[in-house]
């Protein structure tokens, strides 16, 4: 061991000197103008309780911006030093350089801090934001202040997304050990013109945002990433066409209330539960969902009279999932956890027939379809049955919430 | 008078900042299966009509349309302001009168910037509000178109050029953050 030791002094005083060399501390925070809507309205009557996880108090103030890079660059934009936010937006990152830099600045760059997403320019350029000019000395250990962005006069949309997003995965998909082991790396780009409302690309594992998405979190990015971890928890084609009874693999422009074929419905309703989730948990008394930039008026709870072709819209299945997820006794018992929707995906075996994955389609080459309305929330409830380990029957809020009314 | 249309203003695709990410893979029959997001049920869009040079400037004409995307009657109502990219306000938020729009119908305020600005970037943000006249659902919409004014006039451009070209990317730093406090 003596040895050892001395063999490393050796080596050190071999070293060429490093004197010239300049290091230091930087330690701040970060904060954004929250600016997103469907908050927990209690001064409009809702009922918020402890399971609402975004809450009016929060909007229309500056709130943290956590768990997310930064960096500090020198005067010639070089990084000289990296870390992360903590979750209340704290920094305290080091930096090196063979001298003193003249001024240094601390990057923002909307990546979080383990990779799960990031939150890029249209084309997937990266977005920035900096702080003014600091002065720093070698050895010096500096606090710089409280960094803003965006105000109340100009929101930042894209860092309102970046809040979306990470709400997105520390209140709802962190709970799930396959989002846990899967869900990384997805990429969200602001504002590509190709997609008019927003898109989810499960293959390119990556999400379209235009403008006007950034602040209607429910509808937008939430939603998205709620076919996101669709997808990564079995990849495969999500869902056959829009527009009932139309038979085209295109068109869109569906809403909570329009009637599609049963496959999209599911499909589009279980991406917006596994949203809402990030703003309702389990026990929430007046969960509510919409696509508006403000407080929403329309409760996931609310029962409607089965008649007409009702179960197949997207707020029904939206309100199906919910009621298989709450705690809440309204009619029905289930109360299965979050991770288990992502393990019944998951444990749907790959096929063509009924009750398998892909069982709208024909075959795996072609986008043929011989039935439209598959893969459909009857064969959700068989897989939540049937295929998922935990085993867990929902018929009562299947037809409490009017899936047999096609 | 020179005129040219927004859809072919912000056709040009722009990279964006100091890295390129990753380029994904190429697209799959998977991705013909996502038509978008839900409708928006009111949504708001631009148009450039015109620009007018005068002698105290350049001046954008915009049409600002709100769209009733309900299945039924929406009254509604919109404000817009312009901000500079630092979040000054420019031009004080202006309200239009409450009207009612039919379903799948639209209502167009025209609006003009004005002619004395000086060198920078503004935003042009619009909201509009709007109440399903049968069911009494609502729904709010934001949205912004982003312009250049510089010595060849006034120039539309996109987000990726604002947050490029401009200084929205400067953090303000917190009056009040001058002692660390721990939280």
């Amino acid at each position: 061991m003596i040895a050892r030791i001395g063999w490393l002094l050796v080596a050190v005083i071999a070293l060429p000197s490093t004197a010239e060399a300049a290091s230091g501390t930087l330690r701040g925070y970060w904060q954004f103008y929250q600016n997103q809507g469907n908050y927990c309205n209690a001064s409009g009557g809702q009922t918020c309780n402890s399971a609402a996880r975004y809450t009016e108090a929060e909007f229309n103030t500056y709130q943290r911006i956590s768990n997310s890079k930064v960096y500090i660059k020198d005067q010639n934009n070089v990084v000289i030093g990296s870390g992360v936010t903590s979750s209340n937006g704290y920094f305290n990152v080091s930096w090196y350089r063979a001298s003193t830099p003249s001024y240094v600045r601390v990057y923002w760059q909307l990546e979080h801090k383990d990779d799960r997403f990031r939150v890029r320019g249209s084309t997937g350029g990266t977005y920035a934001y900096w702080t003014s000019t600091i002065t720093v000395s070698d050895g010096e250990s500096k606090y710089t202040g409280v960094w803003n962005v965006g105000s109340s006069g100009s929101p930042s949309g894209i860092a309102n997304i970046y809040d979306g997003a990470d709400r997105m995965w520390y209140d709802a998909l962190n709970y799930s050990g396959k989002m846990q082991a899967v869900f990384t790396g997805l990429e969200i780009r602001a504002y590509p013109t190709d997609c008019p409302t927003a898109c989810a690309k499960g293959s390119q594992n990556r999400i379209h945002m235009p403008s006007g998405a950034e602040f209607r979190p429910q509808a937008r990015i939430l939603h998205e990433m709620g076919h996101i971890a669709s997808y990564k928890s079995n990849p495969r084609r999500l869902s056959t066409g829009y527009n009932y009874p139309t038979e085209s693999l295109g068109g869109g422009g569906w809403s909570f209330t329009s009637n599609e074929w049963r496959a999209t419905a599911l499909e589009e309703g279980r991406a917006t539960f596994f949203g809402d989730v990030a703003f309702y948990w389990q026990w929430a008394t007046d969960p509510r969902t919409c696509n508006s930039t403000g407080p929403c008026s329309t409760s996931i709870e609310s029962s409607i009279s089965c008649s007409g072709t009702v179960g197949r819209r997207a707020l029904q299945m939206d309100r199906y999932m919910w009621d298989i997820y709450d705690t809440v006794n309204d009619g029905e018992t289930v109360s299965a956890n979050y991770y288990a929707f992502f393990d019944t995906i998951g444990s749907i075996p790959n096929g063509f027939d009924w009750g398998e994955d892909e069982s709208g389609y024909v075959n795996s080459w072609s986008n043929a379809i011989d039935a439209w309305d598959s893969f459909h929330p009857w064969e959700w409830r068989y897989a939540m049955l049937v295929h998922y380990s935990g085993a867990i029957e929902t018929q009562t809020p299947y037809f409490n919430n009017c899936m047999g009314w096609f | 008078m020179r005129n040219y249309w927004l859809g072919v203003a912000f056709a040009v695709p722009l990279a964006v900042g100091w890295a390129t990410a990753p380029s994904p893979s190429g697209d799959t029959a998977h991705d013909e299966i996502c038509a978008g997001g839900a409708e928006d049920p009111i949504d708001v869009s631009f148009e450039i009509t015109a620009v007018d040079r005068t002698d105290r400037g350049e001046r954008l004409t915009v049409h600002a349309a709100v769209h009733n995307h309900f299945d039924a009657s929406a009254r509604t109502v919109m404000a817009y302001e312009l901000v500079d990219d630092r979040g000054n306000v420019i031009v004080d938020a202006k309200k239009s009168r409450v009207a009612s729009i039919e379903s799948r119908g639209q209502r167009v305020e025209v609006l003009t910037t004005p002619e004395e600005l000086k060198a920078g970037f503004y935003e042009l943000r619009a909201t509009a509000a709007g109440i399903d006249e049968k069911s009494g659902e609502d729904s709010i919409a934001i949205k912004s178109m982003f312009f250049e004014v510089g010595e060849s006039g006034v120039l539309p451009i996109t987000h990726d050029e604002f947050l490029m070209k401009s200084n929205a990317n400067l953090a303000f730093l917190d009056p009040s953050s001058e002692e660390e406090v721990k939280r």
